[in-house]
């Protein structure tokens, strides 16, 4: 049920048989949503987190006039907050995109497997490390990239994260989101992102449709994004 | 909750054709209207960090049944103050 969360975990530290099986048994259930539903509501006390098991999700804010802006895209085997074991309540939601499936892992679980294993406390602060690793390159995509280099930027970025669940095929992935979905996480109206996605498909030769995104030259979008993974910390190693 | 009507805002440049293929929830024609002014004003301060202006352009709203219901230009949606 949560391989893809293992397989994420996996990619940059060795996880043991043990350890293994204390993930597997922390989860306590699992439930079906479908799109556009709230899993988690701002500042709603939390007692348990989610990993998402199939589906895109997402960090969302909402502004009093309506707009919203996407702060992260979670895809399947991401946990999607963690951090409201030690936060307590988030001070954001977190949505669906798609149909999704997620696992509850209980708060007092986790504190029990951190406790039993401190090597999994270590790979689970590693995770809220990158997740703010994540937030930190959008953070420069919103305040600094031009529309153009933030979309090629998050085709690049989704494409390396989806590729380590194993998501990526011929040269591609499903991205269930809509045009309207994209501008609220690229922090601009869907006319615009119209607008650019027409640019960068003449540019770098990448097509985003019926839910898809299509990469026929990767350097080219990595050129357009100024793409370096660093900040995805891919590297495997003892944390 | 009943379904919003669904408005196509199609952005027509000096480069070019950009049709809305998805369409756009939006209440009533008003609020397409609005959107239409905001898409603009997102276009155009683009346009400005690049440092070019082209207000050679407009949105076209089309609403569920296909008609017409509102054209705005680019220059509508700013209001300019000549530089004295």
């Amino acid at each position: 049920m949560i391989d893809k969360h293992i397989l994420k975990l996996r990619a940059r530290d060795d996880i043991g048989a043990e350890e293994e099986t204390a993930i597997r048994g922390a989860v306590k259930d699992v439930v079906r949503l479908p799109a556009d539903s709230v899993v988690v509501r701002a500042f709603e006390p939390m007692d348990y987190s989610t990993i998402l098991v199939s589906g895109l999700a997402c960090r969302q804010k909402d502004l009093r006039d309506g707009r919203r802006q996407i702060t992260e895209l979670h895809v399947a085997g991401d946990f999607t907050d963690l951090h409201s074991f030690t936060l307590k309540y988030l001070e954001h939601d977190i949505a669906t995109l798609s149909d999704c499936r997620f696992a509850i892992v209980p708060h007092d679980r986790l504190r029990e497997i951190t406790e039993r294993f401190p090597h999994l406390a270590r790979v689970y602060w590693f995770a809220t490390n990158l997740d703010a690793a994540i937030h930190r390159e959008w953070s420069v995509s919103l305040g600094r990239r031009s529309a153009l280099a933030r979309m090629a930027h998050l085709f690049c970025e989704l494409y390396v994260r989806l590729d380590l669940v194993e998501l990526t095929h011929d040269g591609g992935y499903d991205l269930p989101l809509t045009q309207a979905e994209l501008a609220d996480t690229l922090g601009m109206t869907a006319v615009h992102a119209n607008r650019t996605l027409q640019e960068l498909r003449s540019l770098a030769h990448v097509e985003f449709a019926r839910g898809r995104v299509s990469i026929s030259d990767f350097d080219a979008l990595k050129r357009v994004a100024e793409f370096n993974p660093a900040y995805l910390y891919l590297d495997r190693r003892a944390r | 909750m009943a379904p919003m009507p669904l408005f196509r805002l199609h952005l027509y440049t000096s480069t070019g054709f950009v049709p809305d293929d998805e369409g756009h929830d939006l209440a009533d024609a008003e609020a397409a209207h609005r959107q239409a002014i905001r898409s603009i004003r997102d276009l155009l301060s683009e346009e400005v960090k690049n440092g070019r202006i082209d207000f050679n352009g407009r949105v076209v709203i089309v609403d569920a049944r296909g008609d017409t219901v509102g054209v705005i230009s680019f220059s509508e949606a700013v209001r300019e103050v000549p530089a004295r």
